[in-house]
């Protein structure tokens, strides 16, 4: 590149990274203080990001929210419903989304952002609806041996068509859930984060033209995917194995549940070979990824790794482009359609460990020792005693604090892996 | 005879100071280098100096405001008071747990900040009472009296107490502050229904920890200041400046020494009100840009303020001067990423070694270095040439990054400000659009050391058509010091739905108007001169975040009807919709006393149109390919001149950066203001 242009390129492609993280905190920050239920406003499980047309996350809000958006596969679900100007997909379906959702709470909201007569990006993002119906207040029980027993799924489909309501879906799916008028909110809230996300690309396109924003959108995940190479590339080429084991405190016959990873590291290319893991389990403990390269809850591990190497990496799913997943189908981590999935949030943060395990088997000094592990989700339900509707709230995960680290001690109450 | 009021505000590395001279009406401008390990004497340097320099005595002197960083600095550094803390019983970790989430993750170096207060002098008291206020366990005395009387034992410098729901009801924590004010009268003691009573525990008790870990230091620099400039012959009444933009007695400062926190950028805010109001502009968006930051505050004809404001790793949550941080300032440091791709901050060069060109021992370049590469500041610009800036040191510093971009120095020096101007702009106009402010209606209004020289790159980005350089930009906080109101802020949570508690409403703007009154009574406020503005913390029932509503003065009952259809305008406003179903839901009601301050009276001078003087000097600029841009001296410039850009206007606490594109003119209270050239 001659100095002109490579200065060009250098100096937009930080440019564009900064605005378009503006833009996304933004939408956090409008959706956690609209938001109705507790674990959205404030435990702010939610995520909100833009997205390429080929479903890959280009810019994600880590100030606000949960840090889970790098690697979420949107590419299945998007094209599962072809969305004009003006409308809104939905979806909660693990299978149909094909690991894009991995519990039925997760409800999934995107919007296209169209330019100059073209689809430019979407804006997107999930939050942990607190209640979608099923056996228990919460719609997460451990005892669910079927994902029909969980509560409602929503396939892939338009919440909003041309600016309408899709009156007849969102108000099944409110019939179906134990907190309707909670979720209502949350669901104007998040509509109201995809509409400003909306608004914001059309200023920049007035401000850059659409070519230009689709670029700075591509070099976005270039330059996380660069960085991120240059991290990985430290590790040293070889195969490193760990295994380790979820409680089957729960499951018929109280088995424990073997997790077993082979990471193959390879001049800056990972592979996340979970081939020995058990079969999927009649408990809520299955994690729905469809085995897709980079998927968010396979690989925090690394997420963890990359941003502790270089706290400033341009955050999107580029840092995860180097890593292949490969994850045999009717194991724990890729289970068959209809698998309960409730409780995975056990099961992610066990494979989190996991990956520390291989990670220091590579480059021991530096990780940090597996933390206390799970995230024990208090949760409320009662009548309310003087309008006598349920109310259920799920309060706030309370975790045992993290693992301690070569250089120094771990973290009291909260751990890496999800950060609270 | 003289009558001088002076403004002084001490920042890490200078140390500001106006004289107002309320007989003729003159201002006089003095930068120093601040004395950090004592910045009381640093203060005093100053006045000899300045007073000196305006031949005026020690007893002209009739009022002396300050602004200081003594309580921030004490935080960041956590240099402050060992402090005791009494709390209910089973709450012994509030500051610990705080909100469950791990700042700075996902990443593997993420720590919980440390509390200020260390577990062993945290006491739990088993006193409770419920959110309505009524006793549930009253205080068992035993236990008060053993765990002080062990805290003070143990060492500890200060008392806080926070007891659950006291901002509903104070009657435990007061009753337990008489006891300890009598038991041990030297021990500080301060209780979070006197600091701020409002609901939240967790930052109720950050703010009353924080009041108090601060409190010896406050005390400690005001009694050397009250002592330094008592042995100059000062005797006028000593004020400090506050969070909220207003001032308060040292006495007040003292007993609520939180309310210093965050009173730094807040004077400068409040001086640039007051010189866009002369000038007719309601409307303007303040750049602070200093060694560290840039900081921003929107201005649409009222002062803004935010609750939700943090200070090293604690939230503080009393009212201040909405001021956010937009992105560099003239210390911060360019760097290479390992992928090639140049940043540029957050890491500063600091005030000590500064920025290469300083020539005080730093060698990484920053922001400033690359003005002086560029040929923008030139390098005896800055305080009329007794601070000489290095161009080569610049260059020098600046050459390993251009070296790895495959650029020269001073074209790495032009990305590296594309870059600072863009992550500004990128940061601002959501700050804009989210307040449905549309910047062309808007002036930037720049100071601070680098404000006027990047304002222009600014505006050009962000799409302002306006930009105003006040006078004395470099000093403007000390500006502010003077132009100050005295401002106090009382609030009262209520936390009840809205049709349900209009009498509890009323009941409790009442008790705040009350309130207002009594300290402005206090501070020596007559009548005429008061004003209260009232406003409420509004939210649609079953959200946790709230929106502050303004509310109208007048009768209370007024006020609350007011409040609904306030709520849907400023929330459409704020999130694009509202929810006709939705019930209100009121937390907080707010009054904030303002009581007026004399303010300097400006005559504005009759313009005098005609050709401006002759640069003094004509500069290449490597910025935008300018090979001969003049450059003219401020204080040659009068009302009624213009000059076109591309220009350098020097003065003696800053260099203001005039591209082409851009005009400036003198207005008749010689502010420059800038417009796009037509």
């Amino acid at each position: 590149m001659k100095p002109h242009a490579a200065r060009a390129s250098a100096v937009r492609t930080e440019i564009f990274r900064n605005r378009f993280q503006g833009i996304v905190d933004e939408m956090g920050f409008l959706l956690m203080r609209a938001a109705h239920t507790v674990f959205v406003k404030e435990t702010q499980d939610f995520v909100v990001a833009l997205v390429t047309p080929d479903g890959e996350v280009f810019a994600a809000s880590r100030k606000i929210g949960i840090w889970i958006a790098i690697g979420l596969p949107f590419r299945h679900a998007i094209r599962s419903v072809a969305l004009s100007e003006g409308d809104v997909g939905i979806t909660n379906s693990p299978d149909a989304s094909r690991g894009l959702v991995t519990h039925l709470p997760d409800v999934f909201l995107w919007k296209p952002i169209y330019a100059d007569g073209g689809l430019l990006c979407y804006a997107a993002t999930f939050i942990h609806c607190t209640d979608v119906g099923g056996l228990v207040p919460g719609s997460v029980a451990l005892t669910a041996r079927e994902q029909r027993q969980e509560g409602m799924v929503i396939p892939p489909s338009r919440l909003i068509e041309r600016g309408r309501e899709n009156a007849a879906l969102l108000e099944t799916f409110l019939a179906n859930s134990r907190i309707p008028e909670q979720n209502r909110g949350d669901l104007r809230a998040m509509l109201a984060a995809l509409d400003k996300a909306e608004g914001r690309v059309h200023e920049m396109v007035s401000r850059y033209g659409a070519e230009e924003v689709r670029e700075g959108s591509a070099a976005v995940l270039a330059h996380a995917e660069r960085q991120a190479r240059v991290i990985f590339s430290t590790i040293p080429d070889g195969r490193y194995r760990f295994v380790d084991y979820l409680e089957g405190d729960f499951m018929p016959g109280g088995q424990p549940i073997r997790i077993e990873l082979t990471l193959r590291a390879n001049a800056g290319e990972i592979e996340l070979d979970f081939s020995g893991t058990d079969p999927q389990v009649p408990a809520a403990l299955n994690l729905p990824t469809s085995s897709q390269d980079g998927h968010y809850l396979i690989v925090m591990g690394l997420v963890n790794f990359l941003r502790t190497a270089n706290p400033e990496i341009t955050y999107n799913s580029g840092m995860v482009r180097p890593v292949r997943v490969r994850i045999p189908p009717g194991t724990l981590l890729n289970p068959d359609p209809g698998a309960a999935c409730g409780a995975r949030q056990a099961t992610f943060f066990r494979v989190a460990d996991v990956v520390l395990g291989a990670l220091t088997a590579a480059v021991p000094q530096r990780v940090p020792a597996a933390g206390a592990g799970q995230g024990a989700i208090l949760l409320v339900a009662a009548p309310d005693l003087t309008t006598g509707e349920e109310r259920v709230s799920t309060v706030q995960p309370l975790v045992g604090g993290s693992g301690g680290r070569p250089w120094r001690d771990g973290t009291d109450g909260v751990d890496f892996v999800t950060g609270f | 005879m003289a009558r001088i009021r002076l403004g002084v505000d001490v920042g890490g590395t200078f140390t500001d100071l106006v004289a107002w001279d309320e007989e003729t009406g003159t201002f006089h401008v003095l930068k120093i280098a601040s004395i950090p390990h004592d910045p009381a004497a640093g203060v005093t340097t100053a006045v000899v100096r300045a007073l000196a320099e305006i031949g005026a005595q020690p007893h002209d002197v009739q009022s002396f405001v300050n602004g200081t960083t003594v309580a921030v600095n004490t935080v960041i550094q956590r240099a402050g008071a060992r402090v005791g803390l009494l709390v209910t019983r089973g709450f012994r970790d509030l500051l610990s747990l705080r909100r469950v989430r791990l700042a700075g993750a996902p990443s593997y170096t993420a720590n919980t900040p440390a509390p200020l207060v260390r577990r062993r002098d945290i006491r739990e008291i088993g006193e409770r009472l419920a959110a309505d206020g009524t006793v549930l366990a009253p205080v068992p005395w035993d236990e008060v009296t053993q765990g002080v009387s062990a805290l003070v034992a143990g060492g500890v410098d200060a008392l806080a107490v926070c007891f659950l729901h006291a901002y509903r009801d104070p009657r435990h924590e007061a009753s337990v502050k008489a006891w300890v004010r009598d038991a041990y009268p030297d021990l500080y003691v301060c209780t979070s229904s006197e600091v701020w009573p409002q609901q939240r525990e967790y930052e109720r008790c950050a703010a009353t920890v924080l009041n108090a870990y601060v409190g010896a230091t406050v005390r400690t620099y005001f009694d050397a200041l009250a002592g330094g400039l008592g042995r100059l012959g000062i005797a006028g009444p000593m004020f400090s400046t506050k969070s909220n933009g207003g001032v308060m007695s040292v006495d007040t400062a003292r007993e609520a020494p939180i309310q210093t926190l965050l009173s730094g950028p807040a004077s400068g805010v409040i001086a640039a009100k007051h010189l866009g109001s002369l000038a007719n502009l309601e409307n303007v968006v303040t750049l602070d840009m200093g060694g560290t930051s840039a900081d921003v505050s929107v201005l649409s004809g009222e002062i803004p303020f935010s609750s939700e404001n943090t200070v090293g790793d604690f939230p503080v949550i009393l009212p201040s001067v909405d001021v956010t941080s937009v992105g560099a300032g003239g210390g911060s440091l360019l760097w290479i990423d390992e992928t090639g791709i140049l940043r540029v901050g957050p890491q500063s060069a600091g005030a000590v070694p500064g920025p290469a060109c300083y020539g005080l021992g730093g060698t990484a370049p920053a922001i400033t270095d690359c003005y002086v590469a560029l040929g923008i500041v030139g390098p005896r610009d800055f305080l009329g040439g007794t601070f000489p800036l290095d161009p080569a040191r610049a260059e020098q510093a600046l050459a390993p990054v251009a070296q790895s971009l495959g650029l020269t120095p001073t074209e790495a020096a032009a990305s590296a400000l594309d870059i600072a101007t863009a992550t500004m702009s990128a940061a601002l106009l959501p700050l804009l659009a989210g307040r449905g402010i549309d910047q062309r209606d808007f002036a930037l209004m720049a100071f601070g050391g680098a404000g006027p020289t990047h304002a222009f790159l600014l505006a050009r980005e962000a799409g302002f058509d306006r930009v105003i350089i006040p006078r004395a930009p470099g000093a403007l906080c000390a500006l502010g010091c003077i132009l100050a109101d005295f401002r106090a802020d009382f609030v009262q949570t209520v936390y009840a739905g809205y049709e349900d508690a209009r009498d509890r409403l009323e009941e409790a703007f009442t008790e705040l108007d009350a309130e207002a009154h009594a300290w402005l009574a206090r501070e020596g406020i007559e009548q005429t001169g008061r004003a209260l503005s009232r406003s409420a913390d509004v939210r649609y029932a079953g959200q946790s975040y709230e929106l502050t509503v303004p509310l109208p003065p007048g009768p209370v009952h007024s006020a609350i009807d007011a409040l609904p259809g306030a709520f849907e305008r400023v929330y459409a406003g704020v999130y694009g919709y509202t929810q006709a179903d939705g019930r209100l839901e009121v937390v907080n009601l707010r009054v904030q006393a303002v009581g007026a301050g004399r303010k300097p009276t400006w005559r504005p001078e009759p313009a005098e149109p005609g050709r401006p003087p002759e640069p003094v000097a004509w500069r290449s600029v490597r910025y935008g390919g300018e090979d001969r841009v003049p450059v003219y001296r401020r204080d040659m410039l009068c009302a009624g001149h213009g000059v076109p850009g591309p220009a350098i206007v020097t003065q003696y606490d800053t260099t203001v950066f005039v591209p082409r594109g851009f005009r400036v003119t003198v207005d008749r209270f010689r502010n420059l203001m800038g417009e796009r050239a037509s």
